[in-house]
């Protein structure tokens, strides 16, 4: 039960932690910090935490979300506050760092690479690794109408979301965005050739 | 006086072959019906336990894939819920209630049909669905939204059967209350009824209360999925906690609706062993009343994490509190009946003392999660899920257990096999334990419910939990032994079958003709309740 980007809090302040989500309703729980509170698309929860003693706390999703919920950590990292700040300044240029990449020209397997990655992590819940879908639920990508149509209508359902499938818009980069679509459009049996670059996702926002 | 004697002979021939049960108007046979229909879902809700049991018996993924695990947490609740304790309760309710008002049959024999015969095709439609793609309901039996409308061909199947469940239970309710207001014998006064006859009309009252709210959430539901309308969803300006309110505004009452007409159950047999009248017979009717009337302002108490104002969550607090005052009236007097009773420990009676007792831990369980801060830790983990097993097995089920071991010699005319009776019993009290109790760690440790796979440190207590669960699930089918065992043969019962046993039943025949009071028989102070 272990998380790529664990959350990094200071010990010894008083820290606001707001909950929402973008699909369905989760509940965020770190029983170390005594309290869960339910994540709801279309509500901001707030609550607050003072954490004294450094170290790594554990929790997972508490609130049936589908099918993944038993697989839903939570990580949080409780360090002193210089240390803190050390991350915030860390996390600045990491972020500069992915926005310059919008600018740029990015290559086929660059995108491909990136948006496997972006795949397995944020689509691959509903649309299935091997982009079969759910039969009944969550359409299969693999063959799929819009992974196969025009390239702005693909960007466009992951930008806003349809029905089920939340807007990607506010969670993804556009190089993010260009990566996955461009790797969903030449995976599997789809072989569209087609290549989605960061300012296309950016002038279709 | 022996109303043997009194009944109409001429009227007592039986419709035969399949007709006799299709076209059923008799209480006595659409009872039958509703105790068969609960007892085989009772193994159906229970293999989907086991399903959830086995695959919890070690950390990892070993049977069955997440989504077919959450499918069965879903349907074994529906199934349990819909299928098991409430049908059992009405099937208890047509047999007994109107020998013990004194009526020959209910009040609207073929709206008595009805509402059993559409049991079986809800279920069609709902067991169905697990053959279905996309998969059976997953979301929980709660249902929330959003997560439910991702229900894939299942989500029509689900909310149709609620409906026909619910148009079910509420002519149910109707025709218990016509029967007991219309037609009770001469002198069966209101406060002369026997308690279980008195937890069913407040049980039928709530039915008609909150099916109807819940009908309302899941069309609401339905228009959200199909016809573009957005009740629940955000994106719509919607409001997901909206259903939440709606729907736990028909569940709170509802697990009134499963515990209640058990509350009469235990209220019969309790004074029937202990040799002594029910202890504070007034209290207990104004504490069933009671208890109904404060479950409808509780209901957010199944919400505190959803974020509420302080002031709505004092509020709930409190009033869910309050609940144990009436509640803790009942347990008091069911100890004073049995006080310096001359007790007697056949298997209805021991049933229906471990349920005053296991009850007792599910209710205080119950208050423990009612203190707000205390539930943002408890919610949702398996402290809650050993909290309402607590209420509706060692609860619920085993009330409903002592009232088939009370009554079926008077149904059949044998006697049941009270060594094996006792087996059941005993398997049953210690592996419902040995199941559910370390769920109380469990939860208190940090595992959340409904998830197929854990942390390896809540590895021992699961396995302990699992076998358990094996346990006290396969010795189940000793009940089913015991019963049909008990159907086709045994020590001939006599009319009163138990010897402390009052009341207008227990002067029946056992078993009782087909017809029953066609003349009313004249009840007095001394006839009346035990």
């Amino acid at each position: 039960m272990n998380v790529d980007k664990p959350i990094v809090l200071p010990v010894g302040k008083k820290v606001r932690l707001l909950t929402t989500a973008n699909d369905v309703i989760h509940a965020w729980w770190v029983p170390a910090l005594g309290w869960k509170r339910d994540a709801i698309p279309g509500f901001i929860n707030d609550n607050w935490a003072i954490i004294n003693e450094p170290g790594t706390y554990r929790g997972q999703c508490a609130e049936l979300c589908g099918k993944d919920h038993g697989f839903m950590p939570i990580v949080l990292k409780a360090v002193p506050e210089d240390e803190y700040n050390a991350w915030v300044e860390e996390m600045k240029v990491a972020q500069a760092e992915a926005a310059s990449g919008a600018d740029k020209e990015w290559t086929m397997d660059e995108l491909k690479t990136k948006g496997e990655e972006i795949y397995k992590n944020t689509c691959a819940v509903c649309h299935q690794a091997n982009g079969k879908g759910v039969p009944g639920t969550f359409p299969a990508l693999d063959g799929g109408a819009i992974v196969n149509g025009p390239a702005g209508e693909h960007v466009k359902q992951v930008l806003g979301g349809k029905n089920l499938m939340p807007a990607f818009a506010g969670q993804l980069s556009d190089a993010d965005i260009a990566a996955v679509i461009t790797y969903e459009r030449n995976s599997w049996s789809n072989q569209t050739g087609d290549v989605v670059q960061p300012k296309d996702v950016k002038a279709a926002r | 006086m022996s109303y043997a004697t009194t009944h109409d002979d001429h009227h007592d021939h039986k419709p035969t072959g399949i007709t006799r049960w299709l076209f059923s108007t008799n209480h006595k046979d659409i009872g039958t019906m509703y105790l068969i229909f609960a007892l085989i879902m009772f193994f159906v809700g229970g293999a989907m336990a086991m399903v959830i049991r086995a695959e919890l018996f070690q950390p990892g993924l070993q049977f069955v894939d997440p989504l077919f695990f959450n499918s069965m947490t879903t349907m074994h609740a529906l199934v349990m819920i819909f299928g098991v304790v409430m049908p059992a309760g009405v099937g208890l309710a047509n047999w007994q209630i109107p020998m013990m008002v004194g009526a020959p049959d209910m009040a609207l024999p073929r709206m008595n049909n009805m509402s059993f015969w559409i049991l079986p095709f809800a279920f069609t439609l709902l067991l169905s669905t697990l053959f279905m793609k996309g998969g059976a309901p997953a979301g929980g039996w709660t249902m929330y939204p959003p997560l439910t409308l991702q229900t894939g061909d299942a989500l029509p199947f689900l909310i149709f059967a609620v409906h026909l469940l619910g148009i079910s239970s509420i002519m149910g309710a109707i025709n218990i209350i016509a029967t007991v207001f219309n037609m009770r014998a001469p002198g069966m006064t209101f406060m002369r009824l026997p308690l279980f006859v008195w937890t069913w009309i407040i049980t039928a009252f709530l039915l008609i209360a909150t099916m109807p709210v819940l009908a309302g959430a899941v069309t609401m539901m339905l228009t959200d999925k199909f016809f573009g309308t957005s009740f629940f969803g955000a994106a719509g300006g919607g409001d997901p906690v909206m259903f939440q309110h709606v729907f736990w505004f028909f569940g709170h009452p509802e697990v009134y609706i499963l515990i209640l007409p058990a509350f009469g159950i235990v209220s019969q047999i309790l004074p029937t062993f202990a040799r002594k009248p029910l202890f504070g017979y007034e209290s207990m009717v104004y504490a069933a009343a009671a208890i109904a009337f404060l479950s409808f302002f509780v209901w957010a108490h199944h919400m505190f994490t959803v974020g509420m104002p302080l002031a709505g969550e004092l509020f709930f607090m409190y009033a869910t509190m309050s609940i144990a005052v009436p509640t803790g009236v009942k347990i008091f007097n069911w100890m004073a009946t049995m006080w310096k009773g001359s007790m007697t420990f056949e298997t209805p009676m021991l049933f229906a003392v471990a349920f005053v007792m296991l009850f007792s831990i599910g209710g205080f369980t119950g208050l423990m999660m009612g203190i707000t801060p205390a539930d943002f830790q408890y919610h949702d983990t398996y402290f809650i899920v050993a909290h309402f097993h607590y209420v509706l097995v060692t609860g619920a089920v085993f009330a409903l257990m002592a009232g088939v071991y009370f009554w079926i010699p008077k149904w059949t005319g044998h006697m049941y096999d009270e060594t094996l009776g006792k087996c059941h019993f005993w398997l049953s009290v210690i592996f419902v334990n040995v199941l559910f109790f370390p769920q109380h760690f469990l939860g208190l440790a940090g595992m959340p419910r409904r998830i197929p796979d854990y942390n390896v440190q809540f590895a021992d207590w699961n396995m302990v939990s699992s076998v358990g669960g094996f346990v006290y699930g396969f010795s189940q089918l000793l009940f089913v032994y015991i019963v049909i065992k008990c159907i086709r043969g045994g020590a001939k019962a006599t009319d009163q079958v138990w010897e402390g046993a009052h009341g207008l039943e227990w002067t029946l025949p056992s078993p009782p003709p087909f017809h029953t009071f066609t003349i009313p028989p004249q009840v007095t102070d001394a006839t009346a309740h035990s």
